[in-house]
């Protein structure tokens, strides 16, 4: 997986910081700030997003954190929601108002439906409630991170190796061969298309593709993929729909 | 908390009280100084009538029988009811004559009413008419009139005052009750009378406010009571783990399968936890002021088809009956978590191949959700325990789940003002949830 983030991100130069950092220090990671005032938190992030290659900075209350966030470039802000001095909404606000336009992700406790959106509203590009794993952390920033380029221009087709969407005639195909698809199958394989390369978990599909907020117990999700899988990965084709451990799913090249 | 301090001179009661008892007595003055008035004038006008009506006979007297006519009229007048009031001066060529005699003594006073007349070229008379009884009586009349006044404004303003005290005293009252719940009795409420006036309704309403207050801080406390003892016992559990590892450490080759197991016991925990609070989140009822239209029938074939590959992995038939459209206020969120719920639990328990049906009917103002399937079914006496946070039956013990699926169903179904029921169908059972459908 992390191979895969550096091939990318190696040829991109459309994310402002990277390309400073890409060829030269840390291939492939991003930089980022870490703005939590609870220290075993913040350890814990910076440790596990530091081993994932990235450069973090961290920072304990609001008022470090938007001095950081003015003063230097980062491809994303992790930014707990209550801080001491200035609150973490506050402080995204502050920082679009001033015309910045880095993507953020909130970190909360608070859970409910309002909250979520008090949160986007001020300006945070993903929210996530506390407890959560790392691996969806990892994936959500990752998501936030290439969600400008998805948003270049209006796409009409999508292309991953041999498998091709038309979004406009509404047909999938694996080289030649037509996939016949049903529309929520359409919707799950769109979705995990312009994330290419990205790790999506369970929650973000739920949310992404049925717009459900809730935890099911039971993974429907799971069946949903494998019921995917049958159709797009046939049988004797390189599979491009990967399980990511712990984590959720992948559809990527193959490598 | 700042509790303001009485002071009965400048309530409310007091104020009005005061102005009112002085309107009063200025107006009561006033009328009855006009009364005064207007009698005083009406008893010199009447005294001056019968002097010139006397002067007038005892004109006729003397023209009939001469001074002795005009002696014996006057002494005739003094005779009368009130006539000692009367005194005459004849005045005759042979002298004069005084009637009642030594009259100068009599009559000292000033505000006498007299008449003189020319009886003939050498006689003349003085006939007057004393004001002592009119004045004598108008001066009880007024005395009378200014005691009235002051007993009334009296009256006004200690009624008034009386009133207002009594008034002042209610209302202390309630501050008294108010100032205790403040201080954490809620269990106080504010006096009511039985047959009480326009206060009693507002101390009544207060009150009203007050049960719902008690109402949600009890659902509060035991929904913090309840989840602090749900979740003791899986943390228990988990110690317990923890503890046993410490006592006899894995083999090294085993241990990314213990963390692995641990993490799915947190995990688990926490699914509960959330599981548990949005629960009670849900049974505060706060959450109505979000409602938005739901089209519930929509919805039902949304969560179908989230479900139906589940389904299909077993051969379970899940089918969608029903209108096409109905619409409800309500959650979103919570109306397709309870579908979800409910789907979830009739795949669990349903034996493969068989049938779901998820039903959505409307009854008028109502709106009916149901989910039948043909699984073992709820034993009679089991029905209301499942509704229960945590509640498993002995069956499904060995099927993974939470036992909170159902008590949400409920939490939710009492957030849009219904209910839920289970329906046997031999075999399986039938859960039907009933929402009221709100104003759209």
């Amino acid at each position: 997986l992390l191979l895969g983030l550096s091939e990318r991100y190696s040829s991109s130069p459309a994310i402002p910081g990277l390309k400073l950092w890409a060829g030269s220090v840390h291939h492939g990671g991003m930089k980022l700030l870490v703005i939590e005032d609870d220290t075993a938190t913040r350890d814990y992030l910076s440790k596990g997003l530091r081993e994932a290659g990235h450069v973090v900075d961290t920072a304990a209350d609001g008022k470090q954190g938007l001095f950081l966030a003015t003063t230097e470039t980062y491809d994303a802000w992790i930014v707990d929601r209550m801080l001491p001095h200035v609150d973490g909404l506050k402080i995204i606000a502050t920082l679009r108002a001033t015309g910045s336009r880095t993507p953020a992700l909130i970190l909360s406790a608070l859970g409910e439906v309002d909250d979520r959106v008090r949160g986007l509203r001020a300006g945070g590009d993903d929210y996530l409630v506390k407890p959560f794993a790392f691996a969806e952390l990892a994936a959500r920033v990752e998501a936030i991170t290439r969600r400008g380029q998805a948003e270049d221009g209006p796409q009409t087709r999508l292309q991953v190796a041999d498998l091709k969407l038309d979004l406009l005639a509404r047909t999938a195909h694996r080289g030649e061969a037509a996939i016949d698809l049903k529309p929520q199958e359409f919707r799950l394989l769109e979705f995990l298309m312009r994330r290419a390369g990205q790790v999506v978990t369970r929650t973000m599909l739920l949310e992404g593709v049925w717009d459900y907020h809730f935890d099911p117990q039971t993974n429907v999700v799971d069946v949903h993929i494998s019921r995917l899988r049958g159709k797009v990965d046939m049988p004797g084709l390189p599979p491009l729909i990967h399980t990511v451990r712990g984590a959720g799913y992948a559809l990527r090249e193959p490598s | 908390m700042m509790i303001l301090r009485r002071n009965l001179l400048r309530s409310r009661q007091f104020r009005m009280a005061g102005l009112y008892a002085g309107t009063f007595a200025v107006l009561s003055a006033a009328s009855l100084g006009l009364m005064f008035g207007l009698y005083q004038q009406e008893a010199r006008h009447e005294l001056e009538t019968a002097l010139e009506r006397e002067t007038e006979s005892l004109a006729i007297a003397y023209h009939s029988q001469g001074p002795e006519g005009v002696r014996l009229y006057a002494q005739a007048l003094r005779l009368q009811p009130m006539g000692e009031r009367w005194s005459l001066v004849l005045d005759t060529p042979e002298g004069r004559m005084e009637i009642p005699e030594g009259r100068n003594e009599h009559v000292a006073r000033d505000d006498d009413l007299s008449r003189a007349v020319v009886l003939s070229p050498a006689v003349t008379a003085e006939l007057r008419v004393s004001q002592q009884v009119q004045r004598e009586a108008l001066r009880v009349f007024g005395r009378t009139l200014a005691s009235g006044v002051v007993g009334l404004v009296l009256l006004a303003l200690g009624g008034g005052v009386l009133l207002a005290w009594f008034t002042d005293r209610r209302i202390a009252k309630m501050d008294r009750a108010l100032a205790g719940i403040m201080q954490g009795d809620l269990g106080a409420r504010l006096p009511v009378r039985p047959h009480g006036d326009e206060l009693d309704r507002l101390a009544a309403n207060v009150n009203l406010a007050l049960d719902r207050v008690q109402q949600l801080m009890m659902t509060v406390r035991s929904a913090t009571d309840g989840i602090a003892h749900d979740l003791r016992t899986p943390l228990a559990r988990h110690r317990a783990r923890i503890e046993a590892a410490l006592h006899h450490t894995p083999p090294v080759q085993a241990l990314p399968q213990w963390f692995e197991d641990a993490l799915a016991e947190v995990d688990r925990i926490l699914a509960t936890f959330r599981g548990l609070l949005s629960i009670a989140t849900v049974e505060a009822g706060n959450l109505r002021a979000q409602f938005a239209n739901v089209d519930l029938a929509a919805l039902a074939l949304q969560m179908t088809d989230l479900y139906e590959p589940l389904a299909a992995e077993r051969g379970i038939n899940l089918s969608v009956h029903g209108a096409s459209r109905v619409e409800l206020q309500g959650s979103r969120d919570l109306l397709a978590q309870t579908l979800a719920n409910l789907i979830d639990n009739a795949i669990k328990y349903s034996p493969d191949g068989s049938d779901i049906e998820v039903s959505i009917a409307e009854h008028g103002d109502r709106v009916e959700l149901s989910v039948a399937d043909r699984g073992p079914g709820i034993p009679e006496q089991e029905r209301e325990k499942v509704f229960q946070r945590l509640y498993r039956l002995d069956a499904s013990r060995n099927t993974p789940g939470l036992g909170l699926g159902l008590s949400l169903v409920k939490a939710v179904a009492e957030l849009h003002r219904g209910q839920v029921r289970i329906e046997d169908r031999a075999p399986g059972s039938r859960i039907c949830v009933t929402l009221e459908r709100g104003r759209l």
